[in-house]
Protein backbone atom coordinates (compact mmCIF):
# COMPACT_ATOMS: atom_id res chain seq x y z
CA UNK A 1 0.00 0.00 0.00
CA UNK A 2 1.47 3.35 -1.01
CA UNK A 3 1.98 6.26 1.36
CA UNK A 4 -0.72 8.24 -0.40
CA UNK A 5 -3.20 5.46 0.03
CA UNK A 6 -2.25 5.05 3.69
CA UNK A 7 -2.65 8.77 4.30
CA UNK A 8 -6.00 8.68 2.63
CA UNK A 9 -7.13 5.82 4.86
CA UNK A 10 -5.87 7.64 7.93
CA UNK A 11 -7.73 10.80 6.99
CA UNK A 12 -10.85 8.80 6.33
CA UNK A 13 -10.64 7.10 9.73
CA UNK A 14 -10.17 10.47 11.39
CA UNK A 15 -13.17 11.89 9.60
CA UNK A 16 -15.28 8.90 10.65
CA UNK A 17 -14.22 9.41 14.27
CA UNK A 18 -15.10 13.09 14.04
CA UNK A 19 -18.49 12.38 12.53
CA UNK A 20 -19.24 9.61 15.01
CA UNK A 21 -18.55 12.01 17.87
CA UNK A 22 -21.37 14.21 16.62
CA UNK A 23 -25.03 13.49 17.25
CA UNK A 24 -28.03 13.77 14.95
CA UNK A 25 -29.92 17.06 15.22
CA UNK A 26 -32.63 17.67 17.79
CA UNK A 27 -36.10 16.35 17.24
CA UNK A 28 -39.30 17.41 18.95
CA UNK A 29 -40.79 13.96 18.49
CA UNK A 30 -41.65 12.12 21.71
CA UNK A 31 -42.72 8.61 22.48
CA UNK A 32 -46.13 9.90 23.58
CA UNK A 33 -46.66 11.20 20.05
CA UNK A 34 -45.95 7.70 18.78
CA UNK A 35 -48.35 6.19 21.27
CA UNK A 36 -51.10 8.58 20.24
CA UNK A 37 -50.55 7.86 16.57
CA UNK A 38 -50.62 4.16 17.29
CA UNK A 39 -53.95 4.54 19.10
CA UNK A 40 -55.28 6.44 16.12
CA UNK A 41 -54.20 3.67 13.72
CA UNK A 42 -55.79 1.11 16.03
CA UNK A 43 -59.05 3.04 15.96
CA UNK A 44 -58.98 3.23 12.18
CA UNK A 45 -58.44 -0.52 11.98
CA UNK A 46 -61.25 -1.21 14.43
CA UNK A 47 -63.55 1.07 12.46
CA UNK A 48 -62.72 -0.76 9.25
CA UNK A 49 -63.50 -4.11 10.87
CA UNK A 50 -66.84 -2.79 12.15
CA UNK A 51 -67.75 -1.40 8.77
CA UNK A 52 -66.93 -4.74 7.19
CA UNK A 53 -69.42 -6.56 9.46
CA UNK A 54 -72.47 -4.34 9.01
CA UNK A 55 -73.55 -2.13 6.15
CA UNK A 56 -72.46 1.42 6.70
CA UNK A 57 -74.67 4.44 6.57
CA UNK A 58 -72.95 5.47 3.37
CA UNK A 59 -73.79 2.22 1.60
CA UNK A 60 -77.40 2.48 2.78
CA UNK A 61 -77.61 5.92 1.24
CA UNK A 62 -76.26 4.58 -2.03
CA UNK A 63 -79.02 1.97 -2.10
CA UNK A 64 -81.62 4.60 -1.23
CA UNK A 65 -80.43 6.78 -4.08
CA UNK A 66 -80.55 3.87 -6.52
CA UNK A 67 -84.08 3.01 -5.40
CA UNK A 68 -85.18 6.60 -5.88
CA UNK A 69 -83.75 6.70 -9.40
CA UNK A 70 -85.46 3.42 -10.27
CA UNK A 71 -88.78 4.70 -8.92
CA UNK A 72 -88.47 7.85 -11.02
CA UNK A 73 -87.67 5.85 -14.12
CA UNK A 74 -90.67 3.56 -13.56
CA UNK A 75 -92.93 6.55 -12.97
CA UNK A 76 -91.78 8.14 -16.19
CA UNK A 77 -92.51 4.91 -18.07
CA UNK A 78 -96.04 4.81 -16.67
CA UNK A 79 -96.80 8.44 -17.55
CA UNK A 80 -95.17 8.62 -20.96
CA UNK A 81 -95.68 5.06 -22.10
CA UNK A 82 -93.33 2.49 -23.53
CA UNK A 83 -91.03 3.37 -26.36
CA UNK A 84 -92.35 2.57 -29.80
CA UNK A 85 -91.72 -0.96 -30.94
CA UNK A 86 -90.12 -2.05 -27.71
CA UNK A 87 -93.06 -2.88 -25.48
CA UNK A 88 -95.20 -5.91 -25.90
CA UNK A 89 -98.86 -5.15 -26.49
CA UNK A 90 -98.79 -1.43 -26.34
CA UNK A 91 -102.24 -1.00 -24.91
CA UNK A 92 -103.51 2.55 -24.96
CA UNK A 93 -100.90 3.62 -27.44
CA UNK A 94 -101.92 5.30 -30.62
CA UNK A 95 -101.31 3.26 -33.73
CA UNK A 96 -98.74 4.58 -36.12
CA UNK A 97 -100.45 5.85 -39.27
CA UNK A 98 -99.63 4.64 -42.72
CA UNK A 99 -96.94 6.49 -44.60
CA UNK A 100 -98.24 9.53 -46.42
CA UNK A 101 -98.63 9.29 -50.15
CA UNK A 102 -96.01 10.68 -52.46
CA UNK A 103 -96.36 14.40 -53.23
CA UNK A 104 -97.69 15.59 -56.52
CA UNK A 105 -95.72 17.75 -58.78
CA UNK A 106 -97.79 20.81 -59.56
CA UNK A 107 -96.38 21.83 -62.87
CA UNK A 108 -99.03 24.51 -63.47
CA UNK A 109 -97.91 26.52 -60.51
CA UNK A 110 -94.26 25.66 -60.95
CA UNK A 111 -94.20 24.10 -57.53
CA UNK A 112 -92.15 20.98 -57.12
CA UNK A 113 -92.14 19.03 -53.91
CA UNK A 114 -88.88 17.24 -53.60
CA UNK A 115 -87.76 14.85 -52.36
CA UNK A 116 -90.87 12.71 -52.17
CA UNK A 117 -91.94 12.76 -48.55
CA UNK A 118 -91.99 9.46 -46.77
CA UNK A 119 -91.18 7.51 -49.90
CA UNK A 120 -89.10 5.43 -47.59
CA UNK A 121 -90.97 4.82 -44.33
CA UNK A 122 -87.71 4.38 -42.41
CA UNK A 123 -86.66 8.00 -42.83
CA UNK A 124 -87.51 10.18 -39.86
CA UNK A 125 -90.76 12.03 -40.21
CA UNK A 126 -89.53 15.05 -38.35
CA UNK A 127 -87.66 16.20 -41.46
CA UNK A 128 -90.10 18.44 -43.34
CA UNK A 129 -90.52 18.17 -47.07
CA UNK A 130 -88.14 20.52 -48.77
CA UNK A 131 -89.80 22.93 -51.09
CA UNK A 132 -88.02 24.28 -54.09
CA UNK A 133 -89.57 27.17 -55.90
CA UNK A 134 -89.26 27.35 -59.66
CA UNK A 135 -91.86 30.02 -60.47
CA UNK A 136 -92.24 33.72 -59.86
CA UNK A 137 -94.82 33.52 -57.12
CA UNK A 138 -94.11 33.68 -53.44
CA UNK A 139 -92.90 30.52 -51.80
CA UNK A 140 -95.72 28.37 -50.53
CA UNK A 141 -96.00 27.50 -46.89
CA UNK A 142 -96.48 24.07 -45.42
CA UNK A 143 -100.26 24.73 -45.36
CA UNK A 144 -100.27 24.99 -49.15
CA UNK A 145 -99.35 21.37 -49.46
CA UNK A 146 -102.07 18.85 -50.15
CA UNK A 147 -103.97 17.60 -47.12
CA UNK A 148 -102.63 14.09 -47.60
CA UNK A 149 -99.02 15.19 -47.28
CA UNK A 150 -99.51 17.17 -44.04
CA UNK A 151 -98.11 15.20 -41.10
CA UNK A 152 -100.64 14.26 -38.50
CA UNK A 153 -100.43 15.64 -34.99
CA UNK A 154 -99.90 12.22 -33.49
CA UNK A 155 -96.87 11.83 -35.67
CA UNK A 156 -95.57 15.23 -34.65
CA UNK A 157 -95.78 14.31 -31.00
CA UNK A 158 -93.99 11.06 -31.65
CA UNK A 159 -91.31 12.71 -33.72
CA UNK A 160 -90.59 15.37 -31.14
CA UNK A 161 -90.53 13.03 -28.21
CA UNK A 162 -88.97 10.14 -30.16
CA UNK A 163 -91.22 7.82 -28.21
CA UNK A 164 -94.73 6.53 -28.46
CA UNK A 165 -96.51 8.63 -25.88
CA UNK A 166 -99.46 7.64 -23.78
CA UNK A 167 -102.83 9.10 -24.85
CA UNK A 168 -102.94 11.55 -21.95
CA UNK A 169 -99.61 13.02 -22.94
CA UNK A 170 -100.68 13.11 -26.58
CA UNK A 171 -103.78 15.15 -25.87
CA UNK A 172 -101.81 17.65 -23.82
CA UNK A 173 -99.16 17.94 -26.49
CA UNK A 174 -101.74 18.42 -29.24
CA UNK A 175 -103.60 21.03 -27.24
CA UNK A 176 -100.39 22.97 -26.85
CA UNK A 177 -99.36 22.56 -30.46
CA UNK A 178 -102.69 23.61 -32.01
CA UNK A 179 -105.08 25.02 -29.42
CA UNK A 180 -107.70 26.02 -32.03
CA UNK A 181 -107.92 22.59 -33.59
CA UNK A 182 -108.11 20.56 -30.40
CA UNK A 183 -111.62 21.68 -29.65
CA UNK B 1 -47.10 -11.50 18.42
CA UNK B 2 -46.17 -7.84 18.14
CA UNK B 3 -43.06 -6.12 19.48
CA UNK B 4 -43.42 -5.17 23.15
CA UNK B 5 -43.77 -1.51 23.99
CA UNK B 6 -40.64 -1.57 26.16
CA UNK B 7 -38.53 -2.77 23.27
CA UNK B 8 -40.04 -0.15 20.98
CA UNK B 9 -39.43 2.54 23.56
CA UNK B 10 -35.77 1.53 23.86
CA UNK B 11 -35.38 1.65 20.09
CA UNK B 12 -37.12 5.01 20.02
CA UNK B 13 -34.80 6.50 22.64
CA UNK B 14 -31.73 5.23 20.80
CA UNK B 15 -32.68 5.76 17.17
CA UNK B 16 -35.50 8.30 16.76
CA UNK B 17 -33.13 11.18 16.09
CA UNK B 18 -31.10 9.08 13.65
CA UNK B 19 -34.26 8.04 11.85
CA UNK B 20 -35.31 11.67 11.53
CA UNK B 21 -31.84 12.52 10.20
CA UNK B 22 -32.18 9.63 7.74
CA UNK B 23 -35.63 10.79 6.55
CA UNK B 24 -34.28 14.31 6.10
CA UNK B 25 -32.23 12.92 3.22
CA UNK B 26 -35.41 13.34 1.13
CA UNK B 27 -37.86 15.53 3.06
CA UNK B 28 -37.84 18.45 5.47
CA UNK B 29 -37.85 18.12 9.23
CA UNK B 30 -41.60 18.30 10.02
CA UNK B 31 -42.38 15.66 7.40
CA UNK B 32 -39.43 13.58 8.54
CA UNK B 33 -40.68 13.57 12.13
CA UNK B 34 -44.12 12.57 10.93
CA UNK B 35 -42.68 9.72 8.88
CA UNK B 36 -40.75 8.45 11.89
CA UNK B 37 -43.80 8.74 14.12
CA UNK B 38 -45.85 6.73 11.63
CA UNK B 39 -43.15 4.09 11.37
CA UNK B 40 -43.02 3.54 15.14
CA UNK B 41 -46.82 3.49 15.35
CA UNK B 42 -46.92 0.85 12.63
CA UNK B 43 -44.28 -1.16 14.44
CA UNK B 44 -46.54 -1.22 17.51
CA UNK B 45 -49.33 -2.73 15.42
CA UNK B 46 -47.12 -4.99 13.34
CA UNK B 47 -47.96 -8.62 13.93
CA UNK B 48 -45.97 -10.80 13.76
CA UNK B 49 -43.12 -8.62 14.89
CA UNK B 50 -40.31 -8.12 12.35
CA UNK B 51 -37.11 -10.12 12.93
CA UNK B 52 -34.97 -7.00 13.01
CA UNK B 53 -37.11 -4.08 14.21
CA UNK B 54 -34.34 -1.51 13.68
CA UNK B 55 -33.73 -2.47 10.05
CA UNK B 56 -37.50 -2.68 9.55
CA UNK B 57 -37.90 0.87 10.88
CA UNK B 58 -35.22 2.27 8.60
CA UNK B 59 -36.81 0.59 5.61
CA UNK B 60 -40.31 1.86 6.47
CA UNK B 61 -39.05 5.39 7.08
CA UNK B 62 -37.17 5.34 3.77
CA UNK B 63 -40.24 4.20 1.82
CA UNK B 64 -42.48 6.71 3.59
CA UNK B 65 -40.06 9.58 2.98
CA UNK B 66 -39.78 8.73 -0.70
CA UNK B 67 -43.54 8.53 -1.05
CA UNK B 68 -43.91 11.93 0.61
CA UNK B 69 -41.21 13.36 -1.64
CA UNK B 70 -42.95 12.05 -4.77
CA UNK B 71 -46.31 13.39 -3.61
CA UNK B 72 -44.83 16.78 -2.81
CA UNK B 73 -43.08 16.97 -6.17
CA UNK B 74 -46.27 16.02 -8.01
CA UNK B 75 -48.30 18.63 -6.13
CA UNK B 76 -45.61 21.20 -6.74
CA UNK B 77 -45.54 20.35 -10.42
CA UNK B 78 -49.31 20.62 -10.71
CA UNK B 79 -49.88 23.75 -8.68
CA UNK B 80 -46.80 25.92 -8.75
CA UNK B 81 -45.09 25.10 -12.00
CA UNK B 82 -45.85 28.48 -13.52
CA UNK B 83 -45.17 30.54 -10.42
CA UNK B 84 -41.97 29.17 -8.91
CA UNK B 85 -38.92 27.20 -9.81
CA UNK B 86 -38.30 23.61 -8.71
CA UNK B 87 -38.29 23.30 -4.96
CA UNK B 88 -35.90 21.10 -3.06
CA UNK B 89 -37.71 19.50 -0.16
CA UNK B 90 -34.53 19.16 1.87
CA UNK B 91 -33.73 21.77 4.46
CA UNK B 92 -32.11 24.97 3.35
CA UNK B 93 -30.45 25.32 6.72
CA UNK B 94 -28.88 21.98 7.55
CA UNK B 95 -28.79 21.76 11.37
CA UNK B 96 -28.62 18.06 10.68
CA UNK B 97 -25.91 17.27 13.15
CA UNK B 98 -25.11 18.74 16.55
CA UNK B 99 -22.10 18.51 18.76
CA UNK B 100 -22.48 16.05 21.57
CA UNK B 101 -20.18 18.17 23.76
CA UNK B 102 -18.85 21.73 23.70
CA UNK B 103 -17.74 23.24 20.42
CA UNK B 104 -19.98 23.28 17.42
CA UNK B 105 -17.62 24.16 14.58
CA UNK B 106 -17.20 20.57 13.48
CA UNK B 107 -20.93 20.01 13.70
CA UNK B 108 -21.71 22.96 11.45
CA UNK B 109 -19.14 21.91 8.90
CA UNK B 110 -20.28 18.32 8.99
CA UNK B 111 -23.89 19.41 8.58
CA UNK B 112 -23.06 21.48 5.55
CA UNK B 113 -20.95 18.72 4.08
CA UNK B 114 -23.65 16.13 4.66
CA UNK B 115 -26.34 18.37 3.18
CA UNK B 116 -24.21 18.81 0.06
CA UNK B 117 -24.06 15.09 -0.70
CA UNK B 118 -26.19 13.39 -3.28
CA UNK B 119 -29.07 11.35 -1.81
CA UNK B 120 -27.58 7.93 -2.53
CA UNK B 121 -24.31 8.91 -0.87
CA UNK B 122 -25.88 10.70 2.05
CA UNK B 123 -28.09 7.82 3.11
CA UNK B 124 -25.16 5.42 3.17
CA UNK B 125 -23.18 7.74 5.45
CA UNK B 126 -26.11 8.20 7.84
CA UNK B 127 -26.80 4.47 7.99
CA UNK B 128 -23.12 3.58 8.49
CA UNK B 129 -22.01 6.25 10.94
CA UNK B 130 -25.06 7.24 12.99
CA UNK B 131 -27.22 4.13 12.67
CA UNK B 132 -24.16 1.88 13.02
CA UNK B 133 -25.31 -0.63 10.41
CA UNK B 134 -22.77 -2.82 8.65
CA UNK B 135 -22.23 -2.37 4.93
CA UNK B 136 -23.87 -5.77 4.31
CA UNK B 137 -27.00 -4.77 6.21
CA UNK B 138 -27.08 -1.43 4.42
CA UNK B 139 -26.85 -3.26 1.11
CA UNK B 140 -29.79 -5.45 2.13
CA UNK B 141 -31.77 -2.42 3.20
CA UNK B 142 -31.15 -0.49 0.00
CA UNK B 143 -31.40 -3.47 -2.31
CA UNK B 144 -27.85 -2.92 -3.58
CA UNK B 145 -24.73 -5.02 -3.54
CA UNK B 146 -22.13 -4.59 -0.75
CA UNK B 147 -19.43 -3.41 -3.21
CA UNK B 148 -21.76 -0.70 -4.48
CA UNK B 149 -22.52 0.42 -0.95
CA UNK B 150 -18.82 0.39 -0.09
CA UNK B 151 -17.97 2.48 -3.14
CA UNK B 152 -20.68 5.00 -2.26
CA UNK B 153 -19.47 5.18 1.33
CA UNK B 154 -15.90 5.93 0.27
CA UNK B 155 -17.04 8.50 -2.24
CA UNK B 156 -19.26 10.19 0.35
CA UNK B 157 -16.43 10.39 2.88
CA UNK B 158 -14.09 11.80 0.26
CA UNK B 159 -16.56 14.50 -0.71
CA UNK B 160 -17.30 15.35 2.93
CA UNK B 161 -13.61 15.63 3.71
CA UNK B 162 -13.06 18.03 0.83
CA UNK B 163 -16.05 20.05 1.86
CA UNK B 164 -15.01 20.24 5.51
CA UNK B 165 -11.45 21.29 4.64
CA UNK B 166 -12.70 24.38 2.85
CA UNK B 167 -12.77 27.52 5.02
CA UNK B 168 -16.14 28.11 6.57
CA UNK B 169 -17.74 31.24 5.02
CA UNK B 170 -19.39 32.25 8.30
CA UNK B 171 -16.21 31.92 10.41
CA UNK B 172 -13.27 33.20 8.32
Amino acid sequence: MSDQSMNSRRDEAELVRTLASLAPGHTSLTFDDVRMRSAYFRGVEAGARTRGATPSVASLRVWQSLAAVLALALGAMVVIGPRAGTAAGGSGVAARPEPVASPQVERDRGLILAPPERANPTTPRSVPARLSWAGGESAPTADDRPETSRPQRVDRARDVLMIRPAPAVLSVFNALAAPGESR
Amino acid sequence: MSTSEDVIRAIFDADAATLVLYARTWIDRPDAEEAVQDAFAKLMLQSPAPDDPRAWLFRVVRNDAMTRLRTARRRHRLSLRWFAGPRDRRDENPGLIRAAGPGSADAERASSALAGLREELREVVVLRIWAGLSLERIAGLLGSSPPTVHRRYREALSQMKQSMEQPCPTNP
